[in-house]
Formats: structure tokens, sequence, C-alpha cells
């Protein structure tokens, strides 16, 4: 099974995340910021990350691009998690390394399909 | 999927969207408009962020829309594209506000004033400049046969986590794809990096769907790859069997620029997100839970009974032979040991630090200084000091008072105080520390002062009594007199009516004691100690007859053994006795509650001098036994309310006594002695 | 993953095929790429035993080009076995079917 990081400083928002994409048939571990994540990433190998791009101690873009620093999170798909619809922010987190991009608000049924689309 | 019930999510929603509005809130005012630091620019942005993502996700849209306003506009400050000024320091600290209404009209609460936030929403678009109506059209939809899409990846898209095997299976879900590679680029086996990506694609995507909807599959990978995308040639002119015709009216977008959707958005510069504090928070909601109060006053109740069953048990264990009972009297010093840290740690979770008052007044000295034409600075120390959540909760309002007290009468303005040679700003100074078992919370200001004089004028004026030669604690004490008020004119800051015997009253019913010191010209200390919690009152246990009662020990002066000649009847049966050059009215209990004494006279008996609003009683009892800390048990929830008891405890031993209302019995004998 | 395969009846001494895992994610490219240059001057015929293949990266199936553009190149016969639904239409997307030699009539 497909083993999904899901990372927001927001207790509602990293709640229905998680609650989302269990329902769907993933398995999701939570944390609250980019250092958590980083810490739950060192201890084994996630299939997929999803993060929200502000967060204290370390933010969204700091993680992805710590994350692209590890040999085991090369490749993986690192899903940021934002309300900036705007170039720059996108452009940004694509440059720290992310994948691709959420932009808030979305419903369940886009998270989903978006996750399936990329671990499909 | 799409039964999935968002609802579920609200609590944490609003519970962290307010937390998140008081952090917005103490960030602004602590923001220097001069130099905004970095940390705190963001701070104001995440909560405005976290919110407004929120918002949107939960389906708050009128708050997900405000709030976008606030997030942009932040965003500009916080890119360095927009120097924030107070004007902006105060349309923000106005938005919360909007903000928090919204929220709590959302969670059920009073209807949001919709007017207001129109308003404040229109003010917000003026700041941004937004054009109002103008909203940049929406890329029209412009069908055409199909596109034509050359898709080049770099040959490190791979790095991205993109997959062009993903972005090619959307595109064939778009419509009827038509895909040809060009493997031209690979190179042999032997020379390839695998991880590199040597292909490409031209793709013929036909069918209805818009160029916006071929772009975005390609969102995620724009500057991971060369992208064309052109219209192809319409069905008539293809002669292509399976392509639709476009929709009348419908162009297809001869030039078609990325730039095109999206303009409303204004163009923001994003700068490097920077250190984000690290101190702000504590670190994630990991470490706790939340309980309903009422769930942990039950846990309250049960340590306190299992306190008293002990205390019982070591009395019953005082009467045992120590050599034959060595153990049972061991196990019982153990239980007592782990009783008292049992009873510590519940209460303990009723502790708040008392920042959640203290946080309040930054707010309202800034609102009441621009108002006043003050300069304030105010000070806080201690923030971190827990107390009690009910005690909290109820000293609140006194703060409030004396603070707007210091602000509007204490404090001088800029002019008065360049004149008397002091710094322009002044400075109110709240202070919070535990100090013995109890928590002392001052309010200083470094202002005028109090005036003996005028305190003494107004006090006749005003007809209260004042003690013959007072000495300067006796004339500050005339502040907390019923109906006193220094103020030459009544103000609409501290207001009317609520004067500071309000502020006393509020003190002693939390079994605290209030005192003020103050130099001239130098300023003013107010300074308030209480119990760290309710549930438990320091007491001083007094026997009449066979009864035992609790008497607060800050209500009590000092107890004395009454001289012959001291005690005087009145009139009309009332005694009183003298007290130095006072005459305070007897209160023998005996007789109050129609019970037994040792000591009919109050010569043979002790008398206790109670204090409460400024009044002072002597009560007669037969003997003083000792001071206790006691557990309050409710009376009126047990058995009914008692006139003259406030409460009850039960005993070491068992017994029931009970908790003098001091208030109520020194209310009593004003009464009788105005009557 | 490499062995000698007996089984096919136009082997030839140096016959071989090459099995491939269910996932053929990106995080395998390195060792597949390994497993394949192994074989790709192999003179015989090479199996690729796709019958687990589940989940497949570009990466991987560009790798399965360059592989067999190599051998056709130099003549040699490069085999699948039971090639996968997900293998199947992966290739297709991508517009490699042919490439590949994955056309339908190969069972």
């Amino acid at each position: 099974m497909s083993r999904i990081l899901a990372v927001d400083d927001s207790t509602s928002m990293r709640q229905m995340v998680s609650f989302t994409l269990k329902s769907a048939g993933y398995d999701v571990a939570e944390a609250a910021d980019g250092l958590a994540a980083l810490e739950l990433a060192r201890q084994e190998k996630f299939s997929l990350v999803l993060a929200d791009v502000n967060m204290p101690n370390m933010d969204g873009l700091s993680l992805v691009r710590a994350l692209r620093g590890l040999p085991d999170y090369k490749f993986t798909p690192l899903l940021m998690l934002t309300t900036e619809s705007t170039p720059e922010k996108k452009q940004e987190g694509k440059a720290a390394g992310a994948t691709g991009w959420l932009v808030k608000p979305f419903n369940p049924e886009q998270l989903v399909a978006t996750i399936q689309r990329v671990l499909s | 999927m799409s039964n999935i019930d968002l609802s579920r999510f609200h609590r944490a929603f609003f519970d962290e969207s307010l937390e998140g509005l008081d952090a917005m809130e103490a960030a602004l005012l602590r923001l220097d408009v001069g130099q905004a630091d970095a940390e705190t620019i963001n701070l104001i942005f995440r909560s405005a962020h976290s919110i407004k993502g929120g918002a949107g996700t939960f389906g708050f849209t009128a708050v997900a829309g405000f709030t976008h306003l606030l997030e942009t506009l932040l965003e500009r400050v916080r890119s360095g594209q927009r120097q924030v000024s107070q004007a902006d320091v105060d349309l923000l600290l106005r938005s919360v506000d909007v903000t928090r209404a919204m929220l709590r009209a959302a969670d059920g609460g009073d209807a949001a004033d919709v007017d207001a936030v129109a308003r404040l929403g229109a003010e917000l678009e003026q700041a941004l400049e937004m054009k109002p109506a103008a909203v940049a059209p929406v890329a029209v939809a412009s069908a055409a046969a199909g596109w034509k899409i050359r898709f080049l990846p770099k040959s490190d898209i791979f790095a991205s986590g993109n997959d062009p095997l993903r972005i090619l299976r959307e595109l064939d879900r778009l419509g009827q794809a038509r895909i040809a590679c060009d493997s031209q680029a690979l190179p042999a086996l032997a020379d390839a990096a695998p991880e590199t990506c040597y292909l490409s694609w031209t793709v013929e995507l036909r069918g209805d769907c818009d160029e916006g909807a071929v772009r975005d599959v390609f969102a995620w990978v724009e500057d991971e790859c060369e992208l064309e995308i052109l219209p192809l040639p319409s069905a008539e002119e293809e002669g292509a069997k399976d392509a639709q015709p476009p929709a009348a009216g419908a162009v297809a977008h001869p030039n078609p620029s990325p730039e095109g959707r999206g303009a409303e958005k204004p163009k923001l510069k994003v700068v490097e997100g920077g250190k984000e504090p690290t101190q702000e928070r504590r670190s994630g909601d990991a470490g706790s839970i939340r309980v309903g109060t009422e769930k942990i006053d039950a846990l309250i109740n049960l340590v306190g009974e299992l306190v008293i069953t002990q205390a019982m048990l070591q009395q019953i264990a005082g009467n045992l032979d120590p050599v034959q009972n060595e153990k049972l009297l061991q196990g019982l010093s153990l239980l007592d040991r782990n009783t008292r840290m049992l009873q510590e740690a519940v209460m303990a979770t009723r502790m708040l630090p008392v920042d959640a008052v203290f946080s309040r007044f930054p707010r309202m000295v800034r609102d009441l200084s621009t108002k006043l034409g003050k300069q304030i600075r105010l000070e806080t120390v201690g923030e971190g000091t827990e107390l009690d959540k009910g005690v909290i909760e109820r000293i609140a309002d006194p703060l409030t008072h004396l603070v707007r007290n210091s602000l509007d009468h204490g404090l001088e303005n800029a002019g008065q105080r360049i004149a008397a040679g002091k710094d322009p700003t002044g400075t109110i100074t709240l202070r919070a520390a535990h100090q013995g078992g109890h928590i002392v919370i001052e309010v200083a200001d470094d202002g005028r002062g109090l005036d003996r004089e005028r305190i003494l004028a107004k006090a006749a004026e005003r007809g209260i009594p004042v003690p013959a030669n007072p000495v300067d604690a006796d004339v500050w004490q005339l502040i907390f007199a019923p109906g006193f008020s220094t103020a030459e004119q009544v103000t609409d800051v501290s207001g009317r009516g609520v004067g500071m015997d309000v502020v006393k009253k509020n003190v002693q019913a939390l079994s605290g004691q209030i005192e003020i010191s103050t130099r001239p010209g130098q300023g003013t200390c107010v300074t308030i100690r209480l119990p760290l919690t309710l549930a438990i009152l320091d007491g001083m246990s007094v026997r009449v007859g066979d009864d035992i009662f609790i008497v607060p020990l800050n209500c009590v002066v000092e107890s004395l053994q009454p001289q012959a000649g001291q005690v005087r009847t009145l009139s009309a049966g009332a005694r009183v006795v003298k007290v130095r050059n006072e005459y305070l009215p007897l209160a023998p209990l005996h007789e109050l509650f129609r019970i037994r004494t040792d000591a009919p006279e109050p010569e043979a008996g002790i008398l206790v001098l109670l204090e409460s609003e400024g009044r002072k009683v002597a009560a007669q009892v037969d003997e003083l036994v000792g001071q206790q800390q006691v557990v309050i048990k409710s009376l009126e929830a047990n058995y009914r309310r008692v006139g003259g008891i406030s409460g009850a405890t039960i005993l070491g031993d068992g017994r029931v006594a009970l908790i003098l209302d001091v208030a109520e019995l020194v209310r009593g004998y004003a009464r009788a002695a105005a009557a | 993953m490499s062995e000698p395969n007996a089984g096919n009846p136009s082997a030839s001494p140096a016959a071989a095929s090459v099995s491939l895992p269910a996932d053929l994610g990106i995080d395998v490219a390195a060792s597949l790429y390994r497993d394949l240059l192994a074989q790709v001057d192999n003179p015989g015929v090479v199996t690729l035993e796709a019958q687990d293949v589940a989940r497949i990266h570009t990466a991987a199936l560009q790798l399965f080009c360059m592989f067999c553009q190599d051998r056709r190149t130099a003549g040699r016969e490069t085999h699948w076995r039971q090639p996968t639904e997900a293998l199947r239409s992966a290739a297709a997307l991508l517009g490699v079917t042919t490439l590949l030699q994955l056309a339908r009539q190969e069972a």
C-alpha cells in the first residue's frame, strides 16, 4: 500500500487530508511541521509527501529542499499544499524541488484525484 | 469519495483559527512600524493564510473571501513590496476583529455584521488598489477542434518527481490523443544515464476541451519542459471525422498566452520565506488534548474527597500504637504524600498562564491611548505565571478596570509629562508572580500618583467617613469606598458606576486582597494577591461551642481578647467594641447561628476582627483552633444556601465545618447600623 | 535476475531472460539498467519476463526502448513474455508500442 506523509501545521487541514486519503485506501502519516516531517521521512520511505507551504519551525519549501537531498527522496513526488496560486509561489516551490502543488481550497474528491494520478 | 462530511473538521478549524487570530493580533500589536521584523510579519501572514486555506476548504466562503484580501495585503508586506504603515496596522487589527466575528457567526454564534464586513473589505481592496469590478476576463474557453501539443521534457524532469507518463495519461483523458514519440535523442543503452529523460512527444488531442485544461495538465512541469500548444485546424478545414466543430461564437485563441489566466490576482513578488520563528509555537498539538472543564472539575472534586478521607485516616491512625502498627502507619504516610502530589497534579491541569488575560491589554492600551491622546507603553512581566482557569476568568474584569484607571487617571499626557521632566511616553506594567501559595498581580504606572489632598476633599464631598488623622494608607483605602471616583469628569474610558469598590469586591470574592502603593509624581501600583485556585481556601478555624467555622484568612485583620469595658452596648441592644480609635460592631457567632457557646460574654471569648469591602466587624468566638488549607465544597450544591455561610469543608476528623461569608456578615451589620 | 532459458525453442547457448519486478518505478531504474546492460550484447534471444509488471515509470520504458533499439540495430532478437496490461497501456501512452515491439500479435 502506498504510504503518504501529510504535513500541515493546521490541525483541521491535516485531519481532513489524512481522513480523506485513508478513506481512499492510502496509509497516511501526519506531521505538524517540516522538522517533524523530515524526522519521519528519515525513518521510512514514503511514496508521496504532501506539505503545506507556510509552517513554523521548518516551512514547506525548506522541507522539500531537504527531502530532495535525501537519496530515498530523489524522485519521490513531493506536493505542496498552498493557497498561493501566483506563478511566483509555484515557481519557488518547483525551484525547491517540488513535483507539483495542490491549491487550497480543494475538496476531498480533488485531493484524491490528484493523489491517484500521481501514484498510479 | 463525495460522501466525506467535512463538518467533522469544523471544530478543529474554528479553534485553531481563533487561536491564529489571537496570535495575529498580538503580533500586530508588537509590530514596530518603522522596522517591521520579518519573523513577526511572517507569523501574521501565516495566520491569515491558514484561516483562508481552511475556510475555503471547509466551505466558509465569506471568511475565505475576506481573508484572501487580508492575505494579499500581507503578502505584499512580506515580500517587501509594501512598507507597512500605522494605517495598515489599524486596518489589519480591524480585519482581525471582523474575521473573528465572521468565524463566531459561522460557528453558530451571532450573525456577523454584514455591512462591517463589506466596508472593511472595500477598504482592503482600496489599500490593495484593486480595480473593484474590473475583474480580469476569465480566459474564454476557446474551443478548437483540438490541440497539437509538442512536449519536450528537460532531461532532468524525473528529478522533480514528475513522470511524463502521468502527464500523457491525463492528456489522453481529455479527449482522443494520438501520441507520437520522438526517440531520436535516445543514445545507445551503454551511453545512457538511467534517470535522464531522452524522449519527447507530439500529441494530437481531439475533443471538446479548452486550452486551459490542456495547460493545467502541464502546470507542474511548465519549467521542466518546452511546451507548444497550437489549435488544430477545425473539422471542416481538416475534414477530420472525429473532430467536433467549434461551438458557435467561440473563437479559437490565435495566440494563446499563458499570462491570460489568473490575471485577477495581484502580481506579487515573492521573496525567500526566511527563517521561521521557532519560539512562537509549542511544538505541535501532539503534546496536548482538549478536555472539557467539567471533567477536570469532577476530577478535582474527587481528589478533594480523597484528601479528606486521607486526613480522616491520618487522624484515626494518630490514636494507634506506633510500634504495633508500624507498617500501617508507614503505608498511611506514603498515602499522605501521594495524595498531596495527586492533588497538586490535578490542580495543575486547571492552571493557565496569566497571559490568557494579559494578552487582551496590548490592544486595549493601544486603542485607548489613541483615544485619550496619550503616549503609553505597556510592559508585561511574568505572563507565564499560572493560575486557576476560574480565577483567570474572574480576574479579567478587575484587571481591565485597573488598567483603564491607570490609562485614564494615572498617566499624564505627553505635555504634562515633559513639563514634569519625565519620559513623554508613560508606562503601564503588568506583573505576575507566584508568592507562596498565592499569585501576586501588579498593575503599576509611572504616572502622577495619588493626590492625598484631592482624595480627602473628594471623600468629604461625597460624605465618605474618614478616620481621624488618617495616615497615607488610610487615605488610599478611601478609593475603594463605594461611590468614590478621582476623575474630575466621568470619561468614556473609565466610565461611570464601576468604581474601585467593585474591583475590591471582585478581588475579595476570589478570596484575594488588594493593596495600593503610590508616590506623588512617580506613579501608582495596585497589588492583587490571589489564591492559586478557587477550590482551596486558606482558612483560620475557630470554635464556637461544638462547632468549627472556617474564616477566610484574607479577611482576618487581627484577633484579640477584649478587656472589660472595651465592649459597649448601644441603645438598640447592639454591641460595639472599641479597638484603638474605631468602634466595630460585635458579631457573636453563637447568636447569629443560634448555637451553644462556652463563652457567652465577649470578655470570655476571642474577638476576630474581620474586614471586607472596607468595613470591619468583630466576630466573637470561643477559641482559635488553627490555620489550615481547606477544600471548598459548595453548600448550595449539596444542601441549600445558608445566610452568612459561603461554603463548607470537611475536616480531618470527618466533621463538617462551615465557611463564614465575611462580606455578607459585614454588609448585614452595615445595614443594621444605617437603619 | 538473468538465468539461462532452456525452454525457448529458438534458444542459442547464450539465450537468456530478464525477469522484471512488479514495480518498475524510477527507484529501480538504476538496477534495471544494470540488468539490461548485462544482456544488451547477448547474441542469443533475450526474453523480458513481464508477467508481474504492475507499475511503470517513463524511465523504465525508456530503458526498454534503448535496449530493444540497440539489439534490433545489432540484429539481435528480443522477446516479451506475457506483457501485462499495465505495461502495454504505458507503452501506448508513451507512443513506443512499435519501438518496443509490443504490438498485440505477440502474447
